[in-house]
């Protein structure tokens, strides 16, 4: 009797506190139990009516049971939001739709087939990561009407496979009305569970935890978003620290890495053509990015683990694993102690990563010091010089997984875009201005010219560059353009331009002259940081111009443009100017500097941060003339 | 040719010393050159003596051959009292009047020139015009014991022309009383400013301090069009110095305005050389600019200075005008930049 009644108190005490996962007639009847409820004009968005996470692990298998029931108030919501996205891995799970369809206002049940289900790669470019995505197109979705989808996502843990992971944001770009997440394990795998967001309650019991929210509002969206960063996050990972994630992927690298025998022979072949260590570096970098192509090649027994180095120089391709892997060995069969780092490329903020997961990170690069200075090289990058770090890592999380370390964050340069302008000016007594400009792109930025250009044919470039010119100096103008640099990884990409202006002032009538600093203003327009609700890193340029403007003696000049000092602790804007006369020119030399340093700006900075480009921008006019 | 006292013409009657003494005050001192040539010319005409008037004039004028004159001029009183038996004064009381009469003359052109305390001036001037007046009393005496002797036709001892410059001089002090009189009752009081005084400007929002002697705040249209919040002029003794703050609306552009004083000093000042810088407020993005322009324009050289800050509505600048002879430019520039550069802004 004692035991009965125990049995009856554990019961009521659990009930409140359980996720209820529904599919089929029940979850048909409580969509239509939420419809009935929802007051008239109480929603002006697509609104969530329930999300629940249901996971289960029993005898190393792992079942995710999720459900989802959505409202759609207005023809934008059905037009934007009409389906769901299931994100899976196919090598490893298994996705089965329980039961999804749409509730008509009226009450009429339609039902998805498998006509209404795709599933599509989800993977981008760069990274190691085989994720794919269903999509599931609700059929006759009406204004006023609901979806509601109940699925499962199967997994068996292996010993070659021994890990697994779940994320989930409860707050989504979309408010939500109900929310739980539940978990229960038994002996065969121990979860280890991390909650980052404030909005929910959560219970944790030995083999247990159950957290739910109501009412969640939706987040705001912005410009430009890391949600991974923003949003508060429920994880849960077989794995429990960053070093056991170490364990898991280090030894595949290990192992792809010591098979090597293809590694010397080209390492030797390099040395002879390279002069220094750093020539060698420059050149292997050079093959792997280059020679190597990108493939990916996440199959079976991959994903997290790099193919044979001889197999990827034998194949002349392989994915970031696989190039990270044949970049190690053959660094370090020169002697450069060099490890690979694994990266969440949408991730900059190591405090809001979770527990300790392996599907945080979707990419893979090298890392090592050398001459005291730490590089980090995206063997995926064919266009950015070794010294440089790709943009797309620069302060990302990321995992070294051949040190003590926990997370961390791919260093970011001072300024990552950074060019130096000289125009070299005459005019002519009659106003006519002969115009050469030689501009070069450094470091990140010269990849990032690299990338536009290098798929363009000689002529496509040039025009490239007279479209550049246009929309940052002069639209009317004609440059004629020649281009250097393109094809190779170095840290420089320059142009040369000459054009000629016709007079567009009389100068019988004075001389009164602004010349505008078009490629520091160019950069200050495109510096503008447009985020209203989150903080936004802000990557940093450096620009040096020089200008050279010779004109006829006989205007004799004497107004000069004003000595810059603006400095400010977002940057820093200097200018000088310095004049000679000559016997037929008088020459006006002008030096700008304009430094705005890499930073995190807070999202009450940003407006600040605006007003000093603003500023900054108001003074690139270098003005001259004569005045008497 | 002997050297006994003779009368070839009339010399001037006894003249009252206050008369005297005011004739001086209204001409600012210029009569003095005239006593000089008058005294001479008597002195020659008493003894006969080769002396030629109009040089007489240049004495105080020149300054320099001041000492030696008088010297000559002193003698020759003496020689003439000897002769006539009159008192007189003793060898080294004239060499006593002559240092001080000369000393303090002189020294008050140095100070005027050189040193620029107006306090230490004036009083060198009131002490030689005290000397003056005692020695005007002595020629008196000397013009007395002639007075049997043929006289110009007077009244109370000057001449028509003295009456006319004298009077006019008179009305042209009162007429120029009366208008600053009537200036202090519609505008601000002019009152002189300490050096170290900072001053506060509530209408324009802005406080800069002044750190030279001599200046004094004047009413608005003193030294600009009018259109200025504030007005202040620098020491009487230079040719013209002043500071004038002005302010503008938020709808005037702080570059173009920068730009614009950049251009007027170049045309105003011709020849000038100049410089133009700007630079951000500590901790703010608002901008301040500073120009300046200088030239030299027969002899005297001139510098204009402009420090522009931009506020968060509108602009307010402090304009800085100097126009003095180098040696003073050299002391004063400096300094006057310095507090140009000063000013700051209450307002952002």
């Amino acid at each position: 009797m004692r035991s009965k009644l125990f049995l009856l108190l554990s019961l009521l005490l659990t009930l409140p506190v359980s996720a209820e996962f529904l599919q089929g007639d029940a979850l048909i009847a409580r969509a239509k139990q939420f419809a009935s409820e929802l007051e008239p004009d109480a929603h002006s968005a697509l609104t969530g009516l329930e999300r629940t996470y249901k996971v289960e692990v029993k005898d190393n298998k792992v079942t995710v049971y999720g459900h989802k029931i959505w409202f759609y108030p207005t023809t934008a919501s059905v037009q934007n939001n009409a389906y769901e996205s299931i994100y899976f891995n196919q090598l490893n799970e298994q996705l089965t739709v329980l039961t999804a369809a749409s509730i008509t206002p009226a009450g009429k049940v339609n039902y998805v087939n498998e006509s209404h289900q795709k599933v599509i790669a989800e993977d981008t470019y760069n990274t190691f990561t085989e994720t794919e995505k269903m999509i599931v197109s609700f059929p006759a979705v009406e204004v006023g009407g609901i979806t509601l989808i109940a699925y499962k996502i199967e997994e068996t843990l292996t010993p070659e496979r021994p890990f697994w992971s779940i994320r989930s944001y409860p707050q989504q770009t979309a408010d939500m009305l109900n929310y739980s997440f539940e978990a229960q394990w038994d002996d065969s795998a121990r979860l280890y569970f991390d909650n980052t967001s404030e909005l929910v309650s959560c219970e944790q019991q030995p083999a247990r935890v159950f957290c739910h929210a109501a009412n969640l509002v939706a987040a705001e969206s912005d410009s430009v978003v890391n949600w991974g960063d923003q949003l508060g996050q429920i994880t849960l990972s077989t794995e429990p620290d960053w070093q056991a994630i170490k364990a898991q992927v280090r030894p595949g690298f290990v192992n792809a890495i010591e098979n090597n025998q293809g590694v010397q022979p080209l390492v030797d072949e390099f040395a002879d053509s390279a002069d220094g260590k750093q020539a060698q570096i420059q050149r292997i970098f050079e093959f792997v990015a280059r020679d190597i192509r990108y493939v990916s090649r996440s199959e079976a027994g991959y994903d997290i683990v790099p193919h044979n180095v001889d197999e990827t120089i034998d194949n002349r391709f392989g994915d970031c694993k696989d190039k990270s892997a044949l970049l190690i060995a053959m660094l370090r069969a020169i002697n450069i102690d060099a490890e690979p780092v694994l990266v969440a490329t949408k991730r900059e903020r190591p405090g809001m990563a979770g527990a300790a997961a392996v599907g945080l990170f979707d990419h893979v690069v090298v890392c090592f010091s050398f001459a005291g200075q730490q590089y980090c090289l995206d063997p995926t990058d064919p266009y950015t010089q070794w010294q440089s770090t790709s943009d797309w890592i620069q302060g990302r999380v990321a995992l070294n997984l051949s040190n003590d370390a926990s997370l961390t964050t791919i260093p970011r340069p001072r300024y990552r875009w950074q060019l130096t302008a000289q125009s070299d000016i005459t005019i002519t007594p009659e106003g006519v201005q002969q115009e050469f400009v030689t501009l070069t792109f450094l470091n990140e930025y010269a990849s990032l010219m690299r990338q536009n250009m290098a798929g363009l044919s000689q002529p496509k470039r040039l025009e490239y560059m007279v479209d550049v010119y246009h929309e940052v100096a002069n639209e009317d103008a004609e440059p004629v353009f020649e281009i250097s640099g393109v094809d190779t990884m170095s840290s420089r990409l320059t142009t040369h331009s000459e054009t000629i202006y016709e007079p567009y002032f009389n100068p019988q009538q004075g001389i009164s002259l602004a010349e505008n600093d078009s490629w520091l203003r160019g950069e200050l327009s495109s510096s503008w940081l447009n985020n209203e609700v989150y903080g936004q890193f802000y990557p940093g340029f450096l620009v040096e111009s020089e200008y050279k403007i010779q004109v006829p003696h006989e205007w004799a000049l004497n107004r000069f443009p004003p000595d810059l000092n603006l400095e400010h602790q977002y940057g820093k804007l200097t200018r000088s100017y310095r004049f000679e006369e000559g016997d037929e020119l008088d020459t006006l030399y002008v030096s700008t500097t304009l430094s705005m340093p890499s930073r995190y700006l807070a999202v009450e900075e940003i407006k600040a941060f605006n007003d000093l480009l603003n500023v900054f921008y108001k003074q690139a006019p270098i003005t001259f003339g004569h005045d008497s | 040719m002997t050297d006994s006292p003779r009368t070839y013409h009339k010399v001037a009657p006894y003249r009252a010393v206050w008369l005297e003494g005011l004739l001086t005050i209204v001409t600012m001192g210029c009569y003095l050159f005239v006593w000089f040539a008058l005294a001479a010319r008597d002195c020659k005409r008493i003894t006969g003596r080769p002396f030629t008037p109009i040089l007489w004039f240049f004495a105080p004028l020149v300054c320099l051959p001041l000492p030696f004159a008088s010297h000559i001029l002193l003698k020759t009183f003496s020689d003439i009292e000897a002769q006539r038996q009159l008192p007189g004064w003793s060898k080294m009381q004239n060499i006593a009047w002559n240092g001080l009469f000369s000393g303090a003359y002189i020294g008050a052109y140095v100070f005027a020139e050189f040193i620029d305390s107006q306090t230490l001036q004036f009083v060198l001037w009131a002490v030689a015009f005290m000397l003056f007046l005692l020695l005007h009393h002595r020629l008196n005496r000397i013009r007395q014991a002639f007075e049997s002797e043929p006289m110009m036709h007077r009244f109370a001892g000057f001449n028509a022309l003295e009456w006319v410059v004298g009077l006019l001089f008179l009305a042209l002090w009162a007429g120029l009383f009366w208008a600053l009189g009537q200036l202090k009752l519609v505008n601000v009081e002019t009152t002189r400013i300490e050096p170290g005084t900072e001053i506060v400007v509530p209408e324009a929002g802005v406080r800069f301090t002044v750190n030279q002697e001599g200046w004094e705040n004047v009413p608005i249209g003193t030294v600009t069009d009018g259109t200025a919040e504030y007005e202040l002029r620098g020491p009487a003794s230079l040719n013209n110095m002043w500071y004038a703050v002005f302010t503008y609306t938020e709808h005037d552009e702080f570059s173009e305005v920068a730009q614009n004083r950049y251009a007027t000093y170049l045309e105003v000042l011709p020849g000038a050389q100049c410089s133009a810088s700007r630079s951000l407020q500590e901790g703010t993005d608002l901008l301040r600019s500073v120009v300046s322009c200088e030239n030299t324009e027969a002899g005297d050289k001139q510098l204009y200075i402009s420090h522009l800050i931009e506020r968060e509505k509108g602009l307010v600048e402090l304009v800085g005008y100097m126009w003095v002879a180098p040696r003073k430019y050299t002391q004063y520039k400096p300094q006057f930049i310095k507090d140009v550069k000063g000013l700051i802004t209450d307002e952002k």
